[in-house]
């Protein structure tokens, strides 16, 4: 009710300081695993496995998604980059042109398909027998992609609500990136550390 | 600016911050008698060991120790505090209200299922939790190592998630609220420092709860799916069970990455709330603003780097130890300026004894004391002797017990008249000031002499151990006073009941005090300041400001040429 009451551009920059804050504190919680990770790896009975390579298509769609995602956000902030007045993007619900209508919703399919992707790798290490606790590292594999999806689908629900609401668009546009820095970063503790 | 009709939308499900900061304020009361409770029955124990033992086991001596803490920590002073900040931070930075209403909202009804589950977990096979405030492997892992590592273990978790999601909920709204929504005029070098401190406060929360979240889930997941990563193969029972190859140590990192933060998000509002308190009965400028908010900001940033201190006894590595040892040492230079800067605040001083007052004051000693005994604790060569024994229950109950609570006391009878536009009673006051401080101050410190004479913590029975015995002297008379500290908050909860229908009725600014909440009417209506947001031309603390001018000028008053 009183949201209503804050003049567009607080709001904007509120919404602003909002995302910026929920970035630091989840980035928090991948660097705590992160951690967690380097201490266990270095204890008895580390031993790692392969990891399917669906893997790799799955991070391919991720990179895709956020290309659309940006092409979205872009086509609909053009006319503030002439102006150069940031203060107003908020009011700003001008619609996007010919392909870059569909940039957001093929941002959203993609990401879903992600998901899908990543539960058809679970599904690949259940089939060879890897389960949670089967070892450490299988444990860290799945909490960590766990814990990933259920950011991602947080994510994508809040690129869906900008489908309809374009003056979040650039803030949720700007979490899914980091979504997807989060998942090189998930990626590079897996196959490279330890 | 719309206002929401009916019992429910008016003091239940209410938008209005200054309705759910006095909500949280009351839930952390209510969560206060129960806690204490919990003390004097620990105490009692400690004092009578071996009266009604059969009734009263060693699992629930450990179990209600555990709840002590968990209540007191996260739903005693963090409530408090999220009450007062979320009641303080609009008004004090001219704002209607925060910037998330609803989140608001849904934060506080976040933490109430949150009690809930932690109260409902006494009741529960086994009891409610036992593995300390602290949750450590294995105790917390292993769900048959003791009756409370059972079901209550698992409610212990459920709420404290609950309790991490709605205190990031709130601290995203602080920061929010903070940054943005502050009225022409008030930069951050005008805002009052009671809200500096909450801003440093709710920055290291956003940090340092992920990790303890982190740690939360794995813990989860050794408990329920079979993994393996705090649990290890162990002897329970002289039985050997095949757990896996975890490391329970590394459970104490994640968790001190959040608990050694977390003394300073509750501290640092505390401190900044008696830096607030103080003007308005000295009639002078605080001292030290900016350097103290320098202090502050550079805690904030030590104070996530030395959460080894915590674990000098566990076999670390002497050159880390080294290492946290120095760090820990070096937050000494900054919360030395906070504690002189309360102390010189003092200086010439025309001084007005009140009981918000009383209290400041006390806290001051309090922060002097509790510091002190911080310095043995943070040097790896006096921790290891002191680390297992009653000098680190006393040093951090004056920390973040006595230091809390006294200005959250204080804090409360402050600004009690802009919550309810009443007064507390002066005299109850009073009582209640020197019953609690008193014995408060006398029960810790009390305590380090019983750690400088080797008394362990954690411990039933100390009368099991001979050398325990040469003090045993002490325990009777700080279990009396335990008491008589518990008695003496009934006085407090009379007060404040009695007094927000009965109290005498509070002008707008009963303190004569210079911030903008006490330019606001007494209570403030929906949306604080009326039609007009205030503007502000000056700094907060502008009291005697020179020979021949008014005693104190408030931030809204105009500067004349």
């Amino acid at each position: 009710m009183t949201a209503d009451a804050l003049p567009a551009p607080v709001r904007a920059q509120s919404n602003r300081v909002l995302v910026v804050a929920l970035i630091a504190t989840t980035a928090m919680l991948f660097t705590a695993f992160a951690a967690a990770y380097l201490e266990r790896s270095g204890a008895r009975g580390w031993r790692r496995l392969d990891l399917p390579g669906i893997l790799w298509a799955n991070t391919l769609v991720l990179a895709l998604s956020s290309v659309a995602a940006e092409i979205a956000r872009r086509s609909r902030a053009r006319p503030f980059d002439a102006v150069k007045d940031r203060s107003n993007v908020a009011s700003f619900t001008g619609k996007p042109q010919g392909i870059a209508r569909w940039a957001l919703p093929a941002s959203v399919l993609l990401g879903l398909l992600f998901l899908a992707g990543q539960a058809a790798a679970w599904a690949e290490l259940r089939a060879e027998g890897v389960f949670l606790p089967t070892s450490p590292y299988a444990s860290f594999f799945y909490l960590l992609t766990a814990i990933h999806a259920v950011h991602v689908a947080a994510a994508l629900l809040a690129l869906s609500v900008a489908l309809t609401r374009a003056r979040i668009l650039g803030l949720a546009v700007g979490f899914w990136h980091f979504m997807g820095i989060v998942w090189l970063y998930v990626l590079l503790i897996l196959k490279v550390l330890g | 600016m719309e206002h929401r009709q009916g019992f429910l939308g008016k003091y239940v499900f209410s938008f209005d911050h200054k309705v759910i900061g006095i909500q949280y304020i009351v839930t952390a009361i209510l969560m206060a008698v129960i806690a204490g409770a919990l003390a004097v029955i620990i105490r009692t124990r400690l004092a009578w060991p071996g009266v009604g033992a059969k009734a009263f086991p060693p699992e629930a001596y450990i179990s209600f120790v555990t709840m002590h803490g968990t209540l007191m920590v996260f739903f005693v002073v963090s409530l408090a505090l999220s009450g007062l900040a979320n009641f303080l931070i609009p008004l004090q930075i001219g704002a209607r209200d925060m910037a998330y209403p609803f989140l608001n909202m849904l934060s506080f009804w976040t933490v109430v299922p949150a009690c809930l589950i932690m109260l409902a977990s006494f009741f529960v096979t086994g009891g409610a939790a036992a593995s300390g405030w602290t949750a450590y492997p294995p105790l917390s892992a292993v769900k048959e190592a003791v009756p409370g590592s059972g079901l209550g273990q698992t409610l212990w978790l459920l709420g404290m998630a609950l309790f991490i999601f709605s205190f990031t909920m709130g601290g995203l709204n602080f920061l929010t609220t903070t940054l943005n929504l502050r009225t022409r005029g008030m930069t951050m070098r005008r805002m009052p420092i009671t809200v500096w401190g909450f801003l440093v406060a709710t920055v290291l929360a956003i940090l340092a709860f992920p990790p303890l979240t982190a740690a939360a889930l794995m813990l989860l997941a050794d408990r329920h799916l079979d993994t393996s990563f705090f649990v290890t193969d162990m002897l329970m029972g002289g039985k050997y069970r095949a757990l896996g190859d975890g490391t329970p140590l590394l459970f104490q990192h994640l968790f001190w990455f959040l608990g050694h933060p977390e003394v300073y998000v509750l501290v640092l509002p505390c401190i900044c709330m008696t830096f607030d308190i103080l003007p308005a009965f000295t009639r002078r400028p605080i001292f030290g603003y900016r350097p103290s908010v320098y202090a502050m900001l550079v805690i904030g940033v030590l104070s996530m780097i030395v959460w080894g201190h915590h674990m000098f006894v566990t076999g670390m590595n002497p050159y880390v130890g080294k290492y946290f040892s120095i760090a820990t040492v070096i937050i000494t230079a900054p919360f030395s300026i906070l504690g002189v800067n309360l102390l010189a605040s003092l200086w010439r001083a025309r001084m007005r004894f009140a009981t918000p007052m009383l209290f400041a004051l006390a806290v001051i000693s309090a922060v002097g004391l509790g510091g002190f005994g911080g310095l043995f604790l943070g040097t790896m060569t006096s921790d290891i002797y002191f680390h297992d024994t009653y000098f680190v229950v006393g040093h951090f109950h004056l920390m973040i017990g006595t230091v809390t609570l006294l200005s959250i006391f204080g804090a409360t009878y402050f600004w009690f008249p802009k919550m309810f536009g009443r007064m507390m009673d002066e005299r109850l006051g009073r009582w209640h000031f020197w019953l609690t401080a008193g014995p408060m101050i006398t029960i810790f410190v009390l305590m380090h002499m019983q750690g400088l004479g080797g008394m362990l913590r954690r411990t039933y029975d100390p009368s099991l151990y001979p050398y325990n015995e040469h003090n045993s002297t002490l325990r009777l008379p700080i279990t009396l006073l335990a008491f008589l500290l518990f008695l003496a908050q009934s006085i407090f909860v009379w007060n404040f009941t009695k007094s927000i229908f009965k109290g005498e009725k509070a002008p707008a600014n009963p303190w004569e005090a210079t911030t903008l909440e006490w330019q606001a009417p007494s209570p403030p209506p929906h949306g604080n300041f009326g039609e007009q947001l205030p503007v502000v031309h000056r700094f907060a603390y502008e009291y005697s400001p020179g020979e021949g001018q008014a005693d104190f000028v408030p931030q809204t008053v105009e500067k004349t040429a």
